[in-house]
């Protein structure tokens, strides 16, 4: 009963505070506003090229809710089609396209229980923080010269600085749940977060190296002649696989290993705050597939029949259907595995092809210029 | 009005850095500590220090933030008598002389020769600073990051009971 | 009263800060928290004079960059310190450690 009343103040005093922020953003946008609705009367297709249009509707918000719903029902298809199943069938008539929406409105309407003697005000805003957190780096991955909100001269680093704020996300989650399976979930996150942030660290060198530049457009434009996947394969071998690794993805997914500890960190949450956890993973996992085609695949360029835009959607789509590939082909490998790995192999192998670029830069240099 | 920016990021930090000391929950005060550090790496933002402002969101808030945060939740919540007012009273004297001071001393600090087309960042000059220039600390650092590293497992590591 | 100036006074807020929990606290973890706000306030400083004084943007950088790294070596090993003494009498208070006393 208690917890009820709280959760209503704190959703209340979570609503008049989000909606003060969105009075006052729409003050600070009031321009930009004013310039797509005179644009909508004089040339439409030229809102495509406003901030506004950018923030909201194509790199931004809409594209990023959209796509985690997509890659849910993808994800649910191919596993059960390997598995031999069917999957979801009958929501939306065809193949049960819209069964992810369907699962939106029932989190939505379900009640988010705080268990006894938990540090309720940690454990009711760590969803949020953690949606937030995955959604911010999303903003410096391009997908063309201005499709890109936040063009920022250094975002390599940035991106990967952002990232570092998860782990603390996920130990608060884990901690105020007062449940001991959060806890060992939330410890074993911990613990593979951090350990496989060296070799993503040492994987993303190879590029900066060859592009001379940190920031993203830079280093798509540094692709114009060839990808530097040709250069740098092993490092983007290490890259895949300690991204998997941070987003805890299938092989690597004990935080959440259901045999062993309930749902990891994530046990204690019902409701819409664990319908924002794994939103905010399907976010990640597409800023994520954004930064590897970026990367190591070109990013946006490619022949010039597509606009620059489409190239970058059909790269990110591949990598994510790779990415999601994975849950349905590779059982699950024991934590000790996992940091012997990490610290054995990814990290060698991650130097190993740094080593290689310097011994082949003068070769290179002429291949890529 | 033209310090707002940083008079902001300042007043955030402080009352942050304030609530780490004092927080009656020691998590509470360890979550404000990592919002300390991430002040301090705004301030580098404001000052155009991207990669300073980068490395301390990586080494304060993405490693030690989550070390104490860590320590915090094995050591537990058992608070002794603490934060004394007197200590406090004290505290805001000694900050009041020192920004005394340093109100006097400020004319020594106009007359400084400052910048006033700030030079911009770039890679070039912190590379060669820290691998030429001070390529020897560089080293004598990894020797002490790795010491510590061990020195920290060998220190952490539950020994095997043998009877 | 330029710019670097109220960044000067920030610093010295955030050492009265530091200095006054490290007075008034027994703690370990909170005299630890001391220690790095003492530190930050010391690199807020270096990065302000990197700024605004001139030609010294790379070295005091490289300075800062330095004092961050021998500050996450120290955290790694208090905290390992502090929770051995953890284990070894079950609490963390300073002023009740004083088997070692000379």
């Amino acid at each position: 009963m208690q917890s009820e009343t709280f959760t209503k103040s704190f959703l209340r005093a979570i609503g008049i505070a989000s909606a003060a922020i969105l009075i006052f953003v729409i003050y600070l946008i009031r321009y930009p506003i004013l310039q797509v609705l005179y644009l909508l009367v004089t040339n439409p297709l030229a809102i495509a090229t406003t901030d506004l249009f950018k923030v909201i509707i194509f790199p931004g918000l809409l594209y990023m809710s959209l796509i985690p719903l997509i890659a849910e029902w993808v994800e649910r298809k191919l596993v059960a089609r390997v598995q031999v199943r069917i999957g979801p069938y009958y929501v939306g008539g065809w193949e049960g396209f819209l069964q992810p929406i369907a699962d939106l409105f029932k989190l939505l309407f379900k009640e988010v229980i705080i268990p006894k003697n938990s540090d309720r005000l940690v454990f009711l805003f760590s969803p949020i923080l953690a949606f937030t957190v995955a959604a911010i780096p999303t903003v410096l991955v391009p997908y063309s010269k201005t499709f890109v909100i936040w063009n920022y001269a250094y975002g390599v680093l940035l991106f990967f600085a952002l990232l570092a704020f998860f782990p603390l996300v996920v130990l608060l989650a884990a901690w105020s749940s007062n449940n001991k399976y959060s806890l060992i979930g939330g410890l074993r996150a911990l613990y593979q977060q951090a350990s496989y942030e060296i070799p993503i660290f040492l994987s993303v060198l190879p590029s900066v190296m060859l592009a001379g530049s940190l920031n993203f457009i830079g280093i798509v434009e540094a692709q114009a002649r060839i990808w530097f996947i040709a250069f740098a394969p092993i490092s983007a071998i290490v890259f895949f696989v300690a991204m998997l690794a941070e987003m805890e993805r299938v092989p690597f997914d004990m935080p959440e290993a259901d045999s062993e500890l309930v749902s990891g960190w994530t046990t204690e949450y019902s409701g819409i705050a664990w319908g924002l956890y794994q939103f905010g993973i399907y976010v990640k996992l597409l800023a994520f597939a954004g930064v590897f085609a970026t990367l190591f695949l070109g990013g946006f360029l490619g022949p010039s029949f597509l606009p620059h835009f489409i190239w970058a959607f059909i790269k990110v789509l591949i990598v994510v259907l790779i990415l999601l590939s994975t849950r349905a082909f590779w059982p699950r490998i024991r934590i000790d595995q996992l940091v012997r790995g990490g610290w054995k192999f990814l990290i060698p192998l991650a130097i190993l092809n740094i080593i290689l670029l310097f011994i082949f830069q003068p070769y290179l240099s002429a291949i890529l210029r | 009005m033209d310090y707002l920016i940083p008079v902001a990021i300042a007043v955030f930090s402080a009352v942050a850095a304030i609530l780490a000391l004092e927080a009656r929950r020691m998590v509470y005060g360890a979550i404000s500590l990592a919002l300390f550090f991430a002040g301090l790496s705004l301030f580098f933002f404001y000052l155009d220090l991207p990669y300073l402002a980068v490395f301390q969101l990586i080494v304060y808030v993405g490693a030690i933030a989550v070390l104490i945060m860590f320590t915090v939740m094995i050591v537990g919540e058992k608070e002794t008598k603490e934060g004394r007012l007197s200590l406090l009273l004290l505290g805001v004297l000694g900050f009041i002389t020192i920004v005394g001071s340093f109100v006097f001393a400020i004319e020594y600090f106009s007359s400084l020769p400052v910048a006033q087309t700030a030079p911009s960042f770039n890679f070039i000059d912190l590379s060669k600073a820290v691998v030429s220039q001070y390529g020897l600390l560089l080293i004598v650092l990894a020797c002490l990051l790795t010491a510590s590293a061990y020195g920290a497992i060998t220190l952490a590591r539950r020994e095997e009971v043998q009877k | 009263m330029n710019e670097l100036a109220i960044f000067i006074i920030f610093s010295t807020l955030f050492l009265a800060i530091g200095v006054y929990g490290l007075l008034s606290k027994r703690n370990a973890i909170r005299i630890l928290f001391a220690i790095e706000i003492i530190i930050n306030a010391a690199n807020l400083n270096i990065g302000a004079f990197a700024r605004y004084m001139p030609y010294s943007l790379g070295s005091a950088q490289a300075i800062a960059i330095f004092v961050i790294g021998v500050a996450a070596a120290e955290a790694a090993i208090g905290l390992a310190i502090i929770i051995e003494a953890f284990r070894l009498r079950s609490k963390v208070e300073l002023d009740e450690m004083k088997e070692m006393k000379g």
